[in-house]
């Protein structure tokens, strides 16, 4: 069976408001 | 903190969920922000139901990926409990 490697957990935290001026739920 | 090997942590209800291709995001209504999880913390994430001891999310890991014995699965697994904890996102 193929496993994929392991990455270490990683969490990135984005205002509401850096999404919206980034990017035109 | 998260004690390690008693805590079942849990998620709380209010944070909407989105799966964009490999990725989770969450966002917090409370603090109006946007949390971008990758395959692992997504997994961690997931098993925040409650339920799952850290030994029971550490095994869910090793059995999904290849982990090489330099990597310390459990302290991962602690940190990002503690993230989650810091954001707002469990409860402990």
């Amino acid at each position: 069976e193929f496993k994929e490697g392991y990455e270490k957990p990683k969490i990135t935290t984005y205002s509401e408001e850096e999404i919206l001026s980034q990017y035109e739920f | 903190m998260v004690k390690p090997t008693t805590r079942s942590p849990l998620k709380k209800e209010d944070i909407v969920l989105r799966d964009i291709g490999d990725e989770t995001v969450l966002y917090n209504p409370q603090t109006k922000a946007i949390h971008v999880l990758n395959k692992t913390s997504s997994m961690v994430w997931e098993s925040c139901d409650g339920k799952h001891s850290l030994e029971m999310i550490e095994k869910k890991i090793r059995d999904k990926f290849e982990v090489s014995s330099a990597q310390d699965v459990k302290e991962d697994i602690i940190e990002s409990l503690n993230k989650f904890s810091e954001l707002g996102l469990i409860n402990q």
